[in-house]
């Protein structure tokens, strides 16, 4: 099943196209990873489909509903969810708090009630603590709930940012270099934790630039070169393609 | 005796405007320098009403407060758009325009010579007029308003603005329509800051746009600081810190032509230290980045 149709998309900043015309689609349950050398419009492309962007010309289809047209909320609402190559964590909020965030209250988070309805919000506060304590365990960060953020390491950070985007309860997961920059132990650890939602039918659509991982963890890659796809399919078919190659082992120097 | 509960009813109505500003600054971290506009709607709304049609101040009261609510609700409608530096100019441009009608609407708001006479508020009959009687009625308006702001802040609802404060990209990535809230914030703050206006009318019996300046607004802000961001307690501390302070230097006997500038100086002064030592201020949890 076809859960993101991505379909000649287009952008350009000041007449410099960051993408052009690219277009592919994602199976539901799979790990696709987008990969391609510095400036290829991979980050703009996640940009787009989380709605921080809007293409020129193109749309993008979530489970056959366009998105390239909504406000970032709304495309979270319907089920895509997303991280960040830094991370962008709620830093002076605890751990706990942060996942919290990401779960959508009934009451909690209308005014009337947490004025007039107290004793409904905590007791559905409690509830929404018991099960982000789940995603908190799930990536192992359980016994860090107090904490505040701005005091967890980088590699502690990319696993909240990961629970937290599964505290929203999403069905395609658009992670932006969720391996890059941490300890092996910690990238293996977030490996397992991909597979495990691909397990669970969850999509992942993954930024990456270390070809070993890719080959490992991925069903599909598309490569993107200056804003253009120059390749999509299965790992080792893409990466005995000879444009790829070129275009990471470096055959011309133009770039 | 009159002179100390005297500066506890002042407290008492500064409580509330800087509870409520910590809403919008500590909590949201919207930085917001207009929020004696609110009061100043609130005061005048209430003291015309009265002055001029004979209107209970009770019902001068829920006037008041609800115009200063719709104030709120239209200007967030800009102010929303804006972050940062930008917002905070938007909002003293806020106050800018909103003194600037009371002092030059004269027909109506009688502009700089003010509007004496307001007549106290009563209850069945009785007019309350010594300062212990308005001491009751703030701390009760006190208590109310500190119980409505903590079950906003201290709720899903109140980490959500916080959320929109730490990243506001962030958060809409999670599915949050961060407009809602902020419009929510400005409405609630303005509501509680026109209350604080309408309180101050009917003590003081006397308003003129003076007490409605950015250099309030920015009283209010610098108790907001001081007492901590995005803690409700703080607000309170930072509140009465500071209508007390200056009335301390009252005491050293100095001359009135040194007092004045002495306030504004420890005022300064105050700020600089405390963003140097303690920039998330006495209580707080937040700190400006």
């Amino acid at each position: 099943m076809k859960i993101l149709d991505v379909k000649g998309i287009t952008k350009e900043f000041d007449g410099i196209k960051a993408l052009r015309d690219v277009s592919f689609s994602l199976e539901k349950g799979t790990i696709t990873a987008l990969i391609g050398p510095n400036g290829a419009g991979k980050t703009t492309l996640l940009n787009i489909l989380s709605g921080f962007l809007r293409p020129e010309k193109g749309e993008a289809y979530f489970r056959n509903k366009k998105i390239t047209a909504l406000p970032p909320f709304k495309i979270a609402k319907m089920g895509i969810a997303r991280t960040f190559q830094n991370t962008r964590l709620f830093l002076q909020i605890t751990v706990l708090e942060n996942v919290l965030l990401a779960m959508r209250y009934e009451n909690g988070e209308n005014l009337k009630d947490v004025i007039f309805k107290r004793n409904r919000v905590l007791k559905e506060d409690r509830e929404k603590v018991e099960q982000a304590m789940e995603f908190l365990e799930f990536v192992g960060l359980a016994e860090k709930r107090d904490e505040l953020a701005e005091n967890l390491s980088y590699g502690q950070r990319k696993l909240l940012e990961l629970a937290r985007a599964l505290a929203t309860r999403a069905e395609l997961f658009l992670l932006d270099e969720p391996l890059a920059g941490v300890f092996p132990e910690t990238k293996k650890k977030i490996m397992q934790l991909m597979e495990e939602m691909k397990s669970k039918g969850m999509t992942i659509l993954f930024i990456e630039h270390i070809i070993g991982i890719v080959a490992d963890i991925s069903d599909r890659v598309v490569v993107l070169k200056h804003g253009e796809k120059i390749a999509d399919g299965i790992p080792s078919e893409v990466f005995s393609d000879k444009r790829v190659i070129e275009a990471y082992l470096g055959g011309e120097y133009d770039t | 005796m009159e002179y100390l509960i005297h500066i506890l009813v002042i407290s008492g109505i500064y409580t509330i405007l800087s509870m409520s500003l910590n809403l919008i600054v500590g909590y949201t971290g919207l930085p917001a320098l207009g929020h004696a506009a609110f009061a100043c709607i609130g005061a005048y709304t209430s003291s015309l009403l009265a002055l001029r049609l004979g209107v209970s101040p009770w019902i001068g009261l829920v006037a008041g407060v609800s115009l200063a609510v719709v104030t709120g609700f239209v200007s967030s409608f800009p102010a929303i758009r804006l972050k940062g530096d930008y917002l905070a100019l938007a909002t003293l441009g806020l106050n800018v325009i909103i003194y600037g009608i009371a002092k030059n609407w004269v027909s109506l708001t009688r502009g700089p010579m003010g509007l004496p006479g307001i007549p106290p508020f009563s209850i069945w009959g009785l007019k309350i007029t010594e300062p212990w009687q308005y001491l009751i009625i703030v701390l009760i308006f006190d208590f109310l308003s500190f119980f409505f702001l903590w079950r906003i802040a201290e709720s899903p609802f109140g980490r959500l603005l916080k959320g929109i404060r730490e990243d506001e990209k962030a958060i809409q990535m999670l599915g949050v329509n961060t407009v809602r809230y902020k419009i929510a914030v400005f409405v609630v703050g303005a509501g509680f800051a026109g209350l604080a206006g309408v309180l101050y009318a009917h003590y003081i019996t006397f308003i003129d746009p003076s007490s409605f300046t950015v250099m309030e607004s920015i009283t209010v802000l610098l108790m907001v600081i001081l007492g901590g961001m995005a803690n409700l307690y703080g607000s309170i501390i930072g509140a009465v810190a500071l209508v007390v302070l200056p009335e301390i230097l009252r005491f050293l006997g100095l001359p009135s032509s040194v007092a004045a500038p002495l306030r504004q100086m420890t005022y300064g002064f105050l700020l600089v230290v405390l963003m140097l030592k303690r920039p998330q201020g006495i209580l707080g949890e937040y700190r400006i980045r």
